[in-house]
């Protein structure tokens, strides 16, 4: 039986799992409040806290691979790690870019996942798989960059945000276009794209984590035929803007960029609860989206939430819906 | 000056500080009574704080309470500034080998919401920077940046980021964005080297992959160009390796300190006082000399209550590990009040307490000591130094201080909790501090009564 590597973090290469012969899966975790364990931790993001306790309770054998691109999910794999040291692989992701020694560094942690790989049970990785893997891969992603709904779960994204994709292709509404900044959804996370189409706006650009903007950039063949690892660390690495990143400038670049392109009128910043990097950037997502922010704090609606959160998102939708000044 | 050891108010300090004048005090220039600190200063935490008597303790008060003095007289000087933020004793080490520079943390900013108890304004304007209470209370520092009140704004900033708490690695970047750019450099989690890897052993005894140390190396000779284009110095290899030398001048003085005082019976120098002279040692106080002079003092004091038998507190009075700087320092009064002791601590600045390699490259040397800090490894593998430190101290409960919305402390005490309790079976208590603890302190009280209770218990089951 092939064994499943599940993870949740965009800069951990589906491919590269898969080319030593496992199966990749973008873990969707329960919520937190479902499980008992980690939910008694005071302070902790709900998504990591949903996660831990996901892979926790999990029955199927499987590794996991967690990243330390936030302080709460690193000490989420030291909770895994206590009880399943084996299982767990913690990829260090820097966060400094524009370095050498970053980009060496990041290479060098997914060639030690690949050991690692290897010693719970995979094969060793060859270019040729890895190459034809990643051509693979791409074309998924091209597809849906397109607009294209994938037909099976993906594993190379967030498959909330494929959820998302298709509620927003099936969305006709010509209403307020939005766009979804943030942390990565959960399933019930979800609920966000009802409401919208229910106060009758319309999502124009899913820019969470593990969405469109975190798809790996598109391959070079030529670059792949010649070395396919480094075109691997290219495509990740170097094409993937992130919140954690220091200097920050690339992230609100692609978001401007990205607002007037789809001539989005709004941004959603979607902030699980406690998550700091999120929550210290929408000042200056304000003054640089050059569209109007609403911050949407998830993990609280349990406790009455829902309906402010609703309402917050409601009112931005009808004072985005007048037409602009000329 | 044998007099007994108490703990005193800052009225009480008012009389003892004529007292010891009239004895023939002498002090260095920023000395005098404590009450300016609290009158001219606004550090009105003082009027609640109880602090040791001796001449020691006063002249390590005078060093912290005068430092934003200092700091603005060393900018009006000429001197260059450097903010160092995050690593917690690296950068100032390399700063201090130049001539004409001063390193010193904003961060420590953190603390001077208790100090001034609020009266700055400091957490109410990092409210409005976009920095709120979902942060720990670090984020004063972004504030006290922009009003400029506190400490003059450095001409350089150098932040660590990598394994780092996030509010510390979001409100950086929220300064940065505000207009102080920072040199940004790195220090990945430290992990466990893979069989057959080469590693090598750190200032704590654990041990790092060599590719980890060669890392961190090259970041902080990034730091090195920076610090030597900023100020159109050479800092080469001799003159780091003399900065070493200093920095574990002060270290070594603190071994002994904390040794002394950790383990006499009854404690020769309060909790408070000692957290302070802990502190000391990432920066110096911004004066490596006065430091220098400042802790040999405090051992000086506290031998000479060893020898005469005297101290705070009776005899065999529960002994405390205590995890994490409390965001209020009357925290540690409150301990001593509700019948604890310290007997070991981990301030978060375990590395800067550990003596730095002095027989390999200065540059290496320093990665070995940054990859060494607490906070970088696991919380399993800090939770292991606890333990360690615990049991060599025969720490008898442990107190993991809760910082508010710190990412780190959602999931340590958990975690430290359970690695106490296995491997020591010692009681652990989760306790949340903070900035001004007085609307809490019947909680916090209670709270810690209960843990000396139930270690009492303990002790004579």
């Amino acid at each position: 039986m092939v064994k499943t590597v599940a993870y949740c973090h965009p800069l951990v290469p589906c491919e590269w799992i898969e080319s030593h012969g496992l199966r990749s899966r973008w873990i969707v975790p329960r919520d937190a409040e479902a499980s008992a364990g980690a939910g008694s931790l005071t302070g902790m993001c709900p998504y990591a806290r949903a996660v831990v306790d996901s892979l926790a309770s999990s029955d199927e054998p499987s590794l996991a691979v967690l990243t330390t691109a936030c302080d709460q999910m690193r000490r989420g794999a030291g909770l895994l790690a206590e009880d399943r040291p084996d299982d767990v692989f913690l990829l260090h992701v820097p966060k400094t870019r524009g370095t050498p020694g970053s980009r060496a560094y990041y290479g060098d942690e997914l060639r030690r996942l690949g050991r690692w790989l290897v010693a719970g049970g995979g094969n060793a990785s060859t270019a040729d798989r890895l190459a034809e893997i990643m051509a693979r891969r791409a074309a998924a992603r091209d597809a849906f960059r397109r607009g294209e709904t994938p037909v099976e779960t993906p594993s190379w994204c967030n498959p909330i945000a494929a959820a998302l994709a298709a509620e927003m292709n099936a969305n006709d509404s010509q209403g307020a276009a939005l766009g979804l900044v943030g942390g990565p959804l959960r399933q019930r996370d979800l609920a966000v794209a009802r409401w919208i189409r229910a106060a009758g706006g319309r999502i124009a650009l899913d820019a969470t984590c593990g969405g469109y903007r975190t798809l790996a950039g598109p391959i070079d063949p030529a670059a792949v035929a010649r070395d396919p690892f480094e075109e691997l660390v290219r495509i990740y690495f170097d094409h993937i803007p992130t919140i954690f990143e220091r200097p920050g400038d690339r992230l609100y670049a692609w978001l401007a960029g990205q607002v007037a392109a789809r001539q989005v009128r709004g941004l959603l910043c979607l902030r699980h609860v406690w998550c700091d990097l999120w929550h210290a950037a929408l000042p200056r997502l304000k003054e640089t989206a050059g569209v109007p922010i609403l911050e949407l704090d998830l993990g609280d609606e349990d406790h009455g939430g829902e309906s402010r959160l609703r309402g917050r998102l409601e009112a931005m939708i009808e004072s985005l819906s007048h037409p602009e000044p000329r | 000056m044998t007099d007994p050891a108490e703990k005193i108010t800052l009225d009480e300090w008012d009389h003892r500080y004529r007292e010891l004048c009239c004895r023939g005090l002498r002090e260095p220039d920023y000395g005098g009574s404590l009450r300016r600190h609290a009158e001219a200063g606004g550090d009105r935490r003082l009027l609640r704080l109880r602090m040791d008597n001796s001449a020691a303790a006063l002249r390590l008060w005078n060093l912290l309470l005068s430092e934003e003095d200092r700091l603005h007289r060393a900018r009006a000087e000429g001197k260059y500034l450097v903010g160092a933020m995050k690593d917690l004793g690296t950068v100032p080490v390399m700063a201090y080998a130049l001539d004409n520079t001063i390193a010193f943390y904003p961060d420590g900013a953190w603390w001077t919401p208790c100090l001034m108890e609020h009266s700055e304004g400091l957490l109410a304007l990092a409210d409005r920077l976009g920095v709120d209470d979902s942060f720990c209370p670090v984020r004063a520092m972004v504030a006290a940046l922009v009003d400029q009140k506190h400490f003059p704004v450095p001409d350089t900033l150098v932040c660590s980021v990598g394994a780092t708490c996030d509010d510390m690695a979001a409100i950086a970047q929220r300064i940065d964005e505000l207009g102080f750019p920072v040199f940004w450099w790195e220090i990945p989690h430290r992990r466990a080297a893979e069989p057959d890897e080469p590693a090598v052993e750190l200032p704590d005894g654990f041990r790092a992959p060599a590719a980890q140390v060669e890392f961190v190396a090259g970041g902080l000779d990034r730091v090195r160009r920076h610090l030597e284009a900023e100020t159109g110095q050479s800092l080469d290899d001799a003159r780091l390796a003399a900065g070493i030398g200093r920095a574990n001048h002060v270290r070594r003085l603190l071994a002994r300190l904390r040794h002394f005082a950790y383990l006499g019976d009854p404690s020769p120098m309060p909790a408070l006082e000692m957290m302070i002279a802990e502190i000391l040692s990432i920066h110096f106080c911004s004066n490596w000399t006065e430091t220098v002079a400042v802790l040999e003092d405090l051992l000086a004091e506290v031998r000479r209550r060893l020898v005469a038998g005297g101290g705070h507190g009776a005899p065999g009075t529960i002994r405390i590990y205590w995890v994490n700087p409390p965001a209020d320092l009357r925290a540690m009064n409150l301990l001593e009040e509700c019948g604890g002791r310290i007997c070991g601590t981990d301030y978060m600045i375990a590395h800067a307490l550990d003596p730095i390699p002095e027989d390999v490259p200065p540059l290496e040397a320093l990665a070995r000591a940054a990859l060494a800090d607490p906070l970088v490894g696991s919380t399993a593998d800090r939770a292991a130094r606890i333990c360690r430190e615990a049991e060599a101290s025969e720490a008898e409960a442990v107190v993991v201080s809760r910082i508010p919305g710190a990412s780190h402390c959602a999931s340590e005490a958990l975690l430290v909790g359970q690695n106490v309790g296995r491997r020591l079976g010692l009681p652990v208590l989760d306790l949340e501090v903070p900035p001004v603890l007085d609307a809490m302190e019947p909680t916090v009280r209670a709270r810690l009564e209960a843990l000396v209770e139930t270690a009492v218990n303990r002790r004579h089951a």
